[in-house]
């Protein structure tokens, strides 16, 4: 999953950029709002956090044009004002969800992926694929009720693929989906990922390799 | 009076229907009392014409009308007595008698007629005079009704009263003006508030988030640890800043309380020794020219002043730019002058500058107090701070305080420069003219109303 942090505070950013890197998201930064409305206009992210107080564009502005541009993008503003005309006004604006600074970090994960998954079409809270369950709240794998240890991008890869429900998901697809702006566009990182995948998932095979497309549950 | 009467009906229909009552209470006294004056000036007036118009005809009628003078004047002479009939006669007598019966009926018709048709445009003046006071009322009612229906919250509203420019216009007007000022010293108060807590959220938000992402790592080693331990170190020093700052702000807006006589140039010559080598290591040009001037105040907060303006020019300079401090003395002021240079600011963004926790590039560090806190310490010594923005760039910082003799004199003429103040004219030194070209700010004491 995919996540745009837009916030001034460059500290704040960057803890909240570990801990959710940690979570198995991908995410990338935006210290002003310009930067904010390049970066959602080139990627298509799941989730935007968006300080509301920020530089350059402000804020509110960004929020209205992303959600104009970018209408299934879910935003979710995090601001230093949290008396309730400020939250009203924030979503009146075009906002999903509002948190008033300080948070506990657990409430914005939790939130983040509440959002994603209003925010996709029709998403059940837990994946499933024949004898396969895929919770990514509590991220959580099991095949016939056995649980398979995931790194981070693989379960980020089984994740995108279980969502697209039987439809092929592109390697080009893959990469924005799960990894951030740092990496090459062309390596070969999704293709390693996607074998690590498969030795881990165990037999009989599920994910099937689409030639020349990319790749899908079977 | 058409004019005024218009805006009636938007003042009668504004009123919510619990508050009309109250808001009709007072109104209907002042248009009795006109009422009743109209009424019984009409009465007494009326009165008095139709009493003398009625002496006036029955004496016309007395004298001048009689039978004989008629028939005189139509050429008939009577010997004597009326048509020739000898007074004494029984003929003469009748007609004599019918005469005065018949002048006597009309003048008793002429008076009750006269005072019917007192009675009647008497309670017609009444009633037109009720109308007339209403129409000449209405603005006030909507003035009363403006009046009760602002609140702290909802300090937008205005009378706006339209019409010729009469004493209730000057009400109505003057009413407008204080809800102006009002508006924008509670606006100013709440972008504080929001603004400070704004401040001191983000380094708590910084905090718990370093916290709660470093400890939800089961397997968190000792770098990590410590790590966090020097971020969290770093948002304390950023809060214990940012309270020292409010609170220096606080008080110098209370004014000072330890007054001492204080040599502006002898500080300023402190401020600038202390902060060379920064301007050096920034290569700063640093010039002065300080002529000894000496005020009344607090040393403390003088020094803050100076030190505050110091750093600011070396901070918000570039490379290769300069730095001039200046302080001198007239008759009646002490003056200091600060200048550098740097990038050009917009001189409609200059007055932003003196608001609290306006940055005008916010990556910059520092929260945006230091200009408030110059302004608020001026203040406090009955002084003013006037920031212009020249052409080429920089920030020119002007403050004028009182003469040490004259402080006492400043401190009784306070309320008169609040007056000024109020009216939004700034208080100026002489021989100050150079101000073509480019925006000057005066910054007012905080705690006086300003119109902006």
């Amino acid at each position: 999953m995919r996540v745009l942090i837009a916030e001034d505070e460059l500290r704040l950013a960057d803890a909240i950029a570990r801990g959710l890197r940690r979570q198995g998201f991908a995410v990338d930064l935006a210290p002003d709002g310009d930067q904010a409305l390049v970066k959602s206009r080139v990627v298509r992210y799941d989730v935007l956090v968006l300080d509301r107080d920020l530089p350059g564009v402000h804020g509110d502005d960004v929020c209205r044009l992303v959600r104009d541009e970018r209408p299934d993008t879910g935003i979710l503003m995090l601001t230093a004002a949290g008396a309730l005309e400020d939250v009203i006004e924030g979503l009146s604006l075009g906002a999903d969800d509002y948190l008033a600074k300080p948070f506990r970090f657990a409430e914005l994960v939790a939130r983040i992926h509440a959002l994603a998954r209003r925010t996709a079409p029709s998403r059940p809270p837990v994946l499933t694929h024949g004898d396969l369950e895929l919770d990514p709240a509590r991220r959580r794998l099991t095949r016939g009720g056995k649980e398979i240890e995931l790194a981070r991008k693989e379960f980020a890869v089984l994740e995108t693929l279980m969502a697209a429900d039987g439809a092929t998901v592109s390697a080009e697809q893959l990469l924005e989906r799960v990894w951030d702006e740092h990496t090459d566009p062309f390596t070969n990182v999704v293709r390693m990922t996607i074998m690590t995948l498969r030795r881990k998932l165990g037999d009989p095979p599920v994910v099937q390799t689409v030639i020349g497309v990319g790749y899908r549950m079977a | 009076m058409a004019a005024r009467g218009s805006s009636e009906p938007s003042a009668a229909t504004s009123g919510k229907p619990p508050r009309r009552r109250r808001l009709r209470g007072p109104a209907p006294t002042i248009r009795l009392r006109l009422t009743a004056l109209y009424g019984t000036v009409f009465l007494l007036t009326g009165g008095v014409f139709l009493t003398v118009g009625y002496l006036f005809v029955r004496s016309n009628l007395r004298t001048h009308h009689s039978l004989r003078e008629e028939l005189i004047r139509l050429g008939i002479h009577p010997v004597h007595g009326e048509f020739g009939f000898p007074p004494h006669s029984k003929t003469g007598q009748l007609i004599h008698t019918v005469q005065s019966q018949i002048l006597g009926g009309a003048l008793h018709r002429l008076l009750i007629e006269y005072v019917v048709a007192l009675l009647v445009m008497t309670a017609i003046s009444v009633l037109i005079g009720w109308l007339l006071a209403g129409r000449a009322l209405a603005p006030l009612r909507k003035i009363t009704a403006t009046a009760q229906r602002v609140s702290g919250e909802n300090l937008g509203e205005r009378i706006a009263l339209t019409g010729p420019a009469d004493e209730l216009r000057e009400l109505a007007d003057t009413f407008d003006g204080m809800l102006a000022r009002l508006d924008g010293a509670f606006a100013s108060q709440r972008h504080f508030v929001a603004s400070a807590s704004h401040e001191l959220r983000t380094p708590l938000a910084i905090m718990r988030t370093e916290i709660d992402v470093t400890l939800a790592d089961p397997d968190v080693g000792v770098r990590e640890l410590r790590e966090m331990g020097e971020a969290i170190r770093d948002t304390v020093d950023r809060c214990e800043r940012l309270i020292a700052s409010l609170l220096l702000l606080a008080r110098s807006q209370a004014a000072a309380g330890h007054e001492e006589p204080v040599d502006i140039s002898a500080l300023a010559a402190d401020c600038i020794t202390d902060l060379r080598a920064r301007a050096q290591e920034a290569h700063i040009d640093v010039r002065d020219d300080l002529q000894a001037a000496w005020t009344t105040g607090d040393p403390g907060l003088l020094e803050r002043l100076i030190a505050n303006l110091v750093d600011n020019g070396i901070h918000h300079n570039e490379p290769g730019g300069y730095l001039r401090v200046c302080t001198r003395s007239d008759a009646d002021h002490v003056e200091l002058l600060v200048a550098n240079g740097g990038p050009r600011i917009e001189p409609d963004r200059v007055a932003e500058l003196v608001e609290p926790f306006r940055r005008l590039d916010r990556s910059v560090r520092g929260f945006g107090l230091g200009l408030s806190i110059v302004r608020s310490i001026a203040a406090a010594h009955h002084g003013t701070a006037t920031l212009r923005a020249p052409d080429e760039g920089g920030l020119e910082v002007r403050v004028v305080l009182p003469r040490r003799d004259r402080t006492r004199a400043a401190r009784a003429e306070s309320a008169a420069a609040g007056t000024r103040a109020a009216r939004g004219e700034a208080p100026t030194l002489a021989g100050d003219a150079d101000r073509v070209g480019s925006q000057h700010v005066t910054m007012k004491p905080q705690g006086r109303l300003t119109e902006s």
